[in-house]
């Protein structure tokens, strides 16, 4: 299982790379610019809202609820429309913040929407109980029934209700994957079901040529970011290159990795270190994506995932058949070398964190010495894909550490050392320029913000830092 | 974002919305997109005086009939002021209507509607079977859903009936008219 692969078939690695501060800046610049833009829609609404006269002439709770009412709404569904094109897969925001960052705003997004909505729900009823004298309750079930688009509308705030709840973290280890995922599928119809109220009843859209003209544009920007990003463009893609297993080689007493081939793999792009989405296609897995990072250099023979054994369904995955149709989303992330700004190159994985730095030590553009890479494993002969990397690094001329065996202390990153040095003494030992690298960090959460801390005290400046998160 | 961009995106936004602001207070309408802003909600309850209580629907041509102004050729004096009683059942061919249709003028009148922002009530003229006049007999809508009556008088008529769309931002306000609207129709 783990002999030497003097047969081990290598891509060429990238024949030149740009470094420089300019990169990470002309990022920045980007990362400015999509949230200035972000900034500028809410704004905009804000603006529109006030040129209409918004908040004129609020001299009765009435109309204090009114413009609160319209106010929130108006917020609450822009801020909607950009939680949704944060999970479009817009390849440009993958490219500027990585998906994991895109997620997690995402994910951060969801709260403060659910409590606009919720304010603009109260404000309304509350509103027009007043100027029909009728109680909350009765003036509830007046707007739904009698009130075109209301009912619909009411509707889409259980829905959206139901989405935030079942993604609180309490929650979601409650509920069953199949739950949430359809939970979220619903939100698509939730909002669907609040659009035509806001467009009938909407004091701030109707005969306003230019509101009509902002909504309308950004609800048909984002549905052909949806349709195209997340459907389209990933089918179109299956159906061309028909992807199947190809074959499943076991690398390790936990691993193994899984071969896909299929017409124009090498079309699919992507660079080393990117992840993509992978969907089986049998019938109890095609709705469960699994994100899996690939551990070869994109190549024109197959795209390759090298999977541990972490419960759920990374077992079935790891005896998935050959033959097996399956369906790829990506590819993803910015742990790639498109981040580098450095000459010297530090490559750090632990455990099932090695795919995607096995690819990048194969694919980064450098001369011999330019990369250090550290492995840090349980054992030897659990450490997957070793084989590989060792001969990586020997035709390349990289350094190689492999550190096997328990650690001696619970905030160490590395196995005991028998001569007792400190974590920072050996990684300075290890890769004497640290502070003037770029680090690739791939490992568990706890572990990889212990290593943060080691560059940290190192001099690493948080820029050069580069982090994937395996998460399982 | 990075500081000074923040910043600078700070102030801007505050001078965006300032003026936003002072834009929208001498805004003339505050809700929806109608016309033209009615003086006060408050309308007149029929009576004496003529077109003067309508909001002047720009299509109507007819002014106001059943009261004092047209006299000449009704066989009843229209005592119409009162809101469900039905004027001319006579032919009226009224000399003075600019309407060269030689069809029967009518005018009815809907039932009072609370529409949740004031009461409605409309009072419908139809020559030879077409909408030609909408006197709104009662038009009180408070948070400037007044504003709604000129359209809704003018779509009312253009269809012909109460089949038009609603109007956003004034729906309670469309719903009563189009109620009143209806009962007056069916009166014919």
């Amino acid at each position: 299982m783990q002999d030497a692969r003097p047969s081990l078939q290598l891509t060429q690695p990238n024949a030149r790379v740009r470094l420089g501060i300019k990169k990470w800046l002309e990022i920045k610049r980007g990362q400015d610019f999509i949230e200035l833009l972000a900034w500028a829609s809410v704004v905009a609404v804000v603006a529109m809202f006030l040129i209409n006269g918004g908040l004129k002439e609020i001299n009765s709770l009435a109309a204090g609820l009114t413009a609160l009412d319209r106010l929130t709404a108006l917020i609450a569904t822009n801020l909607l429309l950009i939680d949704i094109l944060l999970v479009s897969r817009i390849p440009w925001l993958d490219h500027y913040y990585g998906h994991d960052r895109v997620t997690a705003a995402h994910k951060k997004l969801g709260k403060p929407i659910l409590y606009l909505v919720l304010a603009h729900f109260v404000a309304s009823v509350w509103q027009y109980s007043i100027a029909e004298n009728k109680n909350l309750v009765d003036e509830f079930f007046a707007m739904i029934t009698s009130v075109s688009d209301l009912l619909t509308g009411s509707i889409a705030l259980v829905f959206m209700i139901l989405v935030v709840v079942t993604s609180l973290n309490f929650a979601r280890k409650a509920v069953t994957y199949e739950a949430w995922y359809l939970i979220h599928i619903f939100a698509y119809g939730a909002v669907l079901l609040a659009i035509p109220h806001q467009f009938s009843v909407g004091t701030d859209i109707a005969g306003k040529p230019i509101s009509l003209t902002y909504w309308i544009s950004l609800y048909l920007f984002v549905l052909a970011n949806v349709v195209w990003y997340r459907i389209a463009k990933p089918v179109i893609r299956a159906m061309r290159s028909n992807l199947r297993v190809a074959k499943v080689v076991r690398e390790s007493s936990d691993t193994a990795s899984v071969y896909l081939s299929g017409k124009n793999v090498a079309k699919f792009g992507g660079s080393a270190g990117q992840f993509y989405m992978l969907r089986p296609l049998t019938p109890s897995q095609w709705y469960r994506p699994h994100p899996f990072s690939i551990s070869a250099a994109p190549n024109d023979k197959f795209v390759r995932f090298t999977i541990g054994a972490r419960g759920d369904d990374t077992a079935l995955l790891q005896n998935i058949k050959p033959g097996t149709p399956v369906l790829l989303e990506g590819p993803y992330g910015v742990f790639t070398e498109d981040r580098r700004t450095k000459e010297k190159v530090v490559l750090i994985a632990s455990g099932i964190g090695i795919p995607p730095i096995r690819a990048l030590a194969e694919s980064m553009a450098a001369r011999p010495g330019d990369v250090t890479i550290i492995y840090r494993v349980r054992n030897d002969q659990d450490a997957s894909l070793l084989a590989e990397i060792t001969e990586i690094a020997r035709r390349r001329g990289f350094a190689l550490h492999v550190l096997s065996g328990k650690r001696a202390i619970g905030t160490s990153w590395m196995n005991a050392d028998p001569l007792g040095r400190t974590d920072q003494d050996r990684l300075m030992q290890m890769a004497p320029a640290i502070k003037d690298s770029d680090v690739y960090v791939c490992g568990p959460v706890a572990w990889t913000r212990s290593v943060e801390r080691s560059l940290a005290v190192a001099g690493t400046p948080a820029h050069q830092i580069h982090t994937e998160e395996y998460a399982w | 974002m990075r500081t000074s961009t923040k910043t600078a995106v700070g102030v801007i936004t505050l001078g965006v919305l300032g003026l936003s602001y002072q834009l929208g207070q001498s805004a003339e309408v505050t809700s929806g997109q109608f016309a033209a802003p009615v003086a006060n909600s408050t309308s007149t309850p029929t009576t004496s005086e003529t077109p003067a209580a309508t909001p002047s629907s720009s299509a109507s041509v007819v002014p106001a009939p059943s009261t004092s102004s047209n006299s000449s050729a009704d066989p009843k004096p229209s005592a119409s002021s009162s809101s469900t009683t039905s004027t001319a059942p006579a032919p009226k061919p009224s000399a003075s209507q600019s309407q060269n249709t030689s069809g029967a003028s009518a005018t009815k009148s809907g039932s009072v509607i609370e529409s949740g922002f004031g009461t409605v009530q409309v009072q419908v003229t139809m020559v030879s079977g077409k909408i030609s006049d909408i006197t709104m007999l009662q038009a009180n809508a408070t948070h400037g859903r007044a504003a709604a009556f000129p359209y809704l008088i003018q779509s009312a008529i253009s269809s012909n009936g109460a089949g038009f769309a609603n109007l956003s931002g004034a729906t309670y306000t469309t719903n009563a008219f189009k109620q009143s609207l209806k009962d007056a129709l069916a009166k014919f």
